[in-house]
């Protein structure tokens, strides 16, 4: 078997199968191994006498091919030269059955020792981008969808990326042969790159998203309501020592039962309630004392309207009102993952609920007597806690 | 034969008002009256009142158990507007749980009284029509059962 021959047919279909790579053999260009015997073993020769062989015979690398056979086996040694960047690329020996594998091998390496070369010739670029999937247009053509890899020869290039709802990302480069540029881009969407192209003083830090609990001292007799229970939604901006934003918050029902006068004596009716409040506020807090993102002293306010909403026997009644709070918050952070954190939220305060409407039934022993409605204010104190969770912005 | 057929008619009617809401009749000055319970939407309660001693009636009904229930005769026909009686001024005798007399359910004419606030030993009753109804009301006031408008016919006392 004539593995020499095989061996270069492999290559040759190998090599060729490649963008801008040709193979050529000794037989087709005679004199080149003239010159080379010149140059004696290539493994003891410096770098400048390596590429100094590919100025005078043009070519870029060479493959020198020993086999000899041990049985069964094959012992092959491949020498791969780079004279194109003046070096050895790769000395493979093998010692194997003669099969799929070693030949795997091979063509593994003569790919690699021919792409290695081919990009000393070209520019490698590696394109990123966040988002990913955003089109990339190189000198104003369509060039593919990131992430990319692609070899350009040398020269100018406008690097363009492109996605639907985001701000583009343009830049000019100067790349020479031999260059591996790897571009990370970073598209903004318009809302963002709004805030974040904002004067300093209105840059937005960062979102926040707040859940919290907040329990609320009413200690009322009539109708009889000791405690109320809030549990609260807020999204929030971070614009410099401010945050602004709203605060949705739902009590849990609150079931109260009230003795009233009847002809039989005092105390012997009832009067059951079923209490619920909806608050929708609008809040700002300021940061008080802040050491740099780990602990925390905000002030804050909130204003807005209270929907509270009182069920009596088989009667209800939704009533509107204007509703307040101030506050003291103490916060701690949990973690922080990149740009995101997660804190911890103490609150102490004052709250005006809103007016708390409902009905006072009287007892007529010929009947039933109307409903006489009422209310009254809810001022209380209250105490909070609450998960943070803020997401920061890239630039910060 | 006809008469017959009537009867028929008017029992079927009956089954079918019977479904959606408490309802019976009464024979009234040959006629037959549809009678509801005093206070809407509130269950029947069945009274019956019986003259034991001279315009001194005694009344009985189902005992409910309830912490309110009061019993009262009016000089005309009662009147409610918005599940309360409005005719309050008609009631010429009452008896309610409050008092503490008599048992809910079995009920003397003398252990009502003429006011809302106690027991006083009424005078019998002139002979006459009046009216009567029995009624519960929940812990928070409102009417839970109630009897139909029933009357009462005190007869002149026999000459010996």
């Amino acid at each position: 078997m004539d593995l020499g021959r095989v061996l270069t047919r492999m290559a040759r279909s190998t090599l060729n199968g490649l963008e801008s790579v040709r193979l050529k053999t000794f037989t087709e260009m005679p004199e080149v191994p003239k010159i080379m015997a010149r140059y004696g073993n290539f493994e003891k020769l410096d770098r400048v006498s390596l590429i100094a062989i590919k100025n005078i015979t043009g070519f870029d690398g060479l493959l020198q091919i020993h086999y000899r056979f041990q049985g069964e086996r094959v012992h092959l040694l491949i020498k791969y030269i780079d004279f194109r960047n003046g070096r050895i690329f790769r000395k493979r020996r093998l010692l194997q059955n003669i099969g799929a594998s070693l030949f795997q091998t091979i063509e593994s390496d003569l790919v690699e020792f021919a792409t290695t070369i081919r990009r000393s010739y070209r520019v490698t670029l590696t394109i990123r981008s966040t988002p990913a999937k955003s089109k990339i247009y190189i000198n104003g053509r369509y060039a593919g969808i990131s992430p990319m890899v692609k070899e350009l020869k040398g020269g100018y290039y406008t690097i363009e990326l492109r996605k639907k709802k985001y701000k583009s990302y343009k830049q000019k480069f100067f790349l020479k042969n031999g260059d591996r540029l790897e571009l990370k881009a970073v598209l903004y969407n318009p809302l963002a790159s709004t805030f974040l192209n904002a004067p300093p003083g209105f840059r937005v830090e960062s979102r926040q998203l707040h859940f919290g609990y907040r329990y609320h001292f009413m200690g009322f007799s009539k109708p009889q309501i000791f405690h109320a229970h809030m549990l609260n939604l807020t999204g929030l901006l971070r614009i410099k020592s401010f945050e602004v934003g709203f605060r949705l918050g739902n009590s849990i029902t609150i079931d109260s039962q009230n003795k009233i006068d009847s002809f039989l004596g005092k105390g012997e009716g009832l009067q059951s309630y079923r209490f619920s409040f909806h608050q929708f506020m609008a809040v700002v807090n300021y940061a008080l004392w802040e050491k740099y993102s780990f602990a925390s002293i905000h002030l804050g306010g909130a204003a807005g309207f209270m929907l509270n909403s009182t069920e009596s026997g088989n009667k209800s009644l939704l009533k509107w009102s204007f509703s307040a709070d101030l506050y003291a918050q103490f916060i701690s952070r949990l973690f922080r993952n990149g740009n995101f954190s997660a804190e911890l939220q103490l609150d102490l305060g004052f709250a005006y609920l809103g007016q708390l409407t409902y009905t006072e039934k009287t007892f007529n022993i010929f009947g039933q007597a109307p409903d006489v409605e009422q209310s009254k204010p809810m001022f209380t104190p209250f105490a909070g806690i609450t998960l943070r969770m803020v997401f920061w912005n890239d630039i910060f | 034969m006809k008469a017959t057929k009537t009867i028929i008619l008017f029992t079927l009617c009956l089954a079918i008002v019977a479904c959606g809401d408490s309802a019976s009749f009464e024979k009234a000055a040959g006629k037959f009256v549809h009678q509801n319970n005093i206070f809407a939407k509130t269950s029947r309660l069945t009274a019956s009142a019986q003259l034991t001693e001279v315009g001194q009636p005694s009344f009985s009904w189902n005992a409910t158990s309830k912490k309110h229930v009061i019993c009262a005769i009016f000089k005309e026909r009662i009147q409610v507007k918005n599940n309360l009686i409005t005719n309050q001024d008609k009631v010429i005798w009452i008896w309610h749980t409050g008092f503490g007399t008599g048992r809910e359910g079995n009920i003397l004419f003398s252990q009502g009284g003429t006011s809302t606030t106690k027991a006083n030993s009424p005078s019998p009753l002139q002979p006459g029509v009046y009216y009567w109804a029995v009624w519960a009301l929940n812990a928070q006031g409102e009417p839970e059962l109630s009897s139909v408008e029933n009357l009462l016919n005190i007869p002149q006392p026999k000459k010996p």
